[in-house]
């Protein structure tokens, strides 16, 4: 005789406990009226100091995970966060702190960067202190 | 039957070795994301992403949502080199500028979307005339429905062609030191319009105004020399005026909208009273203004000051905050709002202020004109049947009861007469935003604090609070007493 198990967990295959936490967190601190009635600053501010102890890695996969649970604002607020650790770095930077590797051939790479010459000059030189992992 | 992982518990990782490569996760998240963090990075940035790996190589290429600086960081470069080199060659500026431009409109062409959602221009140093308005016609010609111009202080007027758009949903722009448009302005589909940072005169905002149909939200931001702002068209529901950090005064004298249905007034100078006119349709008002005369005209500023409210009779929703809190223009406001349903005073400042500039800034004015607003509101009658919220936030701190006074009085007057009453809010500043150096030391006196003027309303209110209808509940720096009916 077996009772049908009625079950209230919702199976989240791609988001770990503690990224679900701050979505969760993030999103309660966002639909509070009190934030709503900040000003800009203030609200940057206090995304500011949510975030404080994420490292480049846990924006990684609060993008992944928000896109997975649509939770736009939070998709918004890693992505922003994510290319500001991007900005005005080198591209051999980028490379070795994300972990991405190159796969064109000096030729190719060469023709690319000819290309649009512009847009890979004036970067500032890289400082090796500002490494991310 | 044990669980597998009782008996063979999981063994811990081993740290990764120094030298070998993490896995790129970067690369590997979905595609939305990936272009979201491209488009939070300026176009040159975004370009050079491309030669990250191949699965980079043409990504940036499919953005929707562009940003273009300029100057771009080579341009600064070169202007930097000029500059350590001693000279200034103005031909040498004109070719990298020039060079720049070219650049930017190669990136710009190689984008695959034919349309584009957004383009944002943000200028550092105002880009010469010939092509200040280049990458807007790009964004034009890609039906771009967000367009954001970030000037500096731009002193030319916009070419014709740029009056004329059928796709632009929401404009914002910032620092012109004349918004003009050369030609008719129409823009059929434009819903949000945000100036900021310029000038603008009062025939040219008629002219923008008549030629947006479908606008539904006008925004200005410290806007100046605007004297007469008359939004006829019937679409535009939300009209918000503000001035943020700045001390200079406004010019609006007078705005008349009768269609609009919120209206937002923030921190906006006046030495003069602002008018409203015609706004039969408002529902819901913020209206935040701060007197910027001297101390001896502060009577006068009341008694015009009254002028200001007299505009807004139909609301359900009413917010004040600043020194408009303190002109009996409210009473007029209250006697003659019918609807008005939530009545929200903000009296305190958020700042920390030090204890001397509390007492000149707040308190002078507040007890020189506190008898004058008494014998007022003795002589008034009010209607206010639909009231059925009040909160007063930040009504000042719990040792400095001047400016959490005016608010209170207000209030004890209005509620003598509400008869629908469901909610009172009184909230004191948060912890740690205190109001003034010295609540520091009186935080702990917060509860007590509000205690006493729970018992103090009650006291005054006598039979209309009795205490098996209304229940009161303190959390917090917060007083709240709810209808139990």
């Amino acid at each position: 005789m077996g009772k049908e198990r009625r079950t209230n967990v919702i199976p989240l295959p791609e988001v770990d406990g503690v990224t679900l936490e701050r979505i969760i967190g993030f999103l309660k601190i966002y639909t509070e009226e009190s934030f709503q009635q900040f000003t800009v600053q203030e609200k940057k501010k206090r995304c500011d100091e949510f975030f404080a102890n994420c490292k480049f890695n846990d924006f990684l996969t609060l993008a992944s995970a928000s896109n997975y649970m649509g939770a736009q604002v939070v998709l918004d607020e890693a992505c922003q966060r994510t290319a500001d650790m991007m900005k005005n770095k080198s591209v051999a930077w980028v490379r070795k702190n994300f972990g991405i590797k190159n796969n064109f051939t000096p030729e190719e790479e060469e023709a690319m960067r000819e290309k649009h010459e512009w847009a890979y000059e004036g970067v500032d030189p890289d400082d090796d202190e500002e490494d991310i992992i | 039957m044990y669980r597998r992982s009782l008996l063979f518990p999981r063994r811990r990782r081993k740290p990764r070795k120094a030298g070998v490569r993490a896995p790129d996760r970067l690369t590997n998240l979905p595609l939305l994301p990936r272009l979201k963090i491209l488009s939070s990075l300026p176009i040159d940035e975004a370009v050079r992403t491309g030669v990250l790996s191949r699965r980079w190589r043409n990504l940036w290429k499919y953005m929707d949502d562009i940003t273009v600086t300029y100057p771009s960081k080579k341009l600064w470069k070169c202007f930097d080199d000029l500059e350590l080199d001693g000279y200034e060659s103005e031909e040498a500026t004109d070719e990298w500028v020039y060079q720049n431009m070219k650049a930017a409109g190669n990136m710009l062409r190689q984008l695959r979307n034919r349309h584009i959602k957004k383009l944002t221009l943000h200028c550092e140093h105002d880009p010469p005339v010939e092509f200040a308005y280049q990458w807007v016609k790009f964004a034009f010609s890609r039906k771009v429905k967000v367009l954001v111009l970030k000037f500096l202080g731009i002193n030319y007027s916009a070419p014709d062609w740029f009056g004329k758009n059928s796709s632009l949903e929401d404009m914002s722009v910032r620092g012109c030191f004349f918004f003009e448009i050369d030609g008719e302005v129409r823009w059929t589909l434009l819903k949000r319009l945000s100036l900021r940072f310029l000038r603008i005169s009062d025939g040219e905002m008629s002219k923008i105004l008549d030629g947006c149909p479908l606008l539904e939200d006008l925004i200005l931001r410290n806007v100046n020399n605007l004297k007469t702002l008359s939004v006829a068209c019937p679409s535009v529901k939300n009209l918000m005026i503000m001035n943020e950090n700045s001390d200079i005064e406004t010019d609006l004298n007078e705005i008349t909208a009768p269609w609009v249905q919120s209206l937002k007034i923030d921190e906006v100078l006046t030495e003069n009273a602002l008018q409203l006119k015609s706004l039969s349709s408002l529902r819901k008002a913020h209206i935040n203004i701060v007197y910027k005369g001297k101390n001896d005209n502060f009577d006068w500023f009341v008694k015009r000051g009254s002028e200001v409210l007299e505009g807004v009779v139909l609301i359900e929703q009413l917010s004040l905050r600043g020194d408009i809190v303190k002109v009996p223009g409210i009473m007029y406001v209250l006697q003659h709002a019918p609807c008005l349903k939530t009545l929200i005073f903000k009296t305190g400042y958020l700042q920390v202020w030090s204890p001397s500039e509390w007492e000149d800034q707040v308190c002078r004015w507040a007890i020189s004109t506190i008898k004058d607003r008494v014998a007022y509101m003795k002589d008034q009658i009010l209607n206010l049947g639909c009231l059925k919220n009040i909160k007063i936030l930040h009504a000042g701190c719990s040792h400095r009861q001047t400016a959490g006074r005016l608010a209170f009085d207000v209030a004890i007057y209005i509620l003598k007469h509400v008869t629908a009453l469901e909610e009172f809010v009184l909230a004191l500043p948060e912890n740690d935003n205190p109001c003034c150096m010295q609540c520091l030391a009186g935080s702990n006196n917060v509860c007590g604090y509000l205690e006493s003027l729970n018992q103090k309303l009650y006291n005054q209110l006598g039979d209309r609070f009795k205490s098996d209808e209304w229940e009161a509940s303190i959390a917090g720096s917060c007083l709240r007493i709810v209808s139990r009916r």
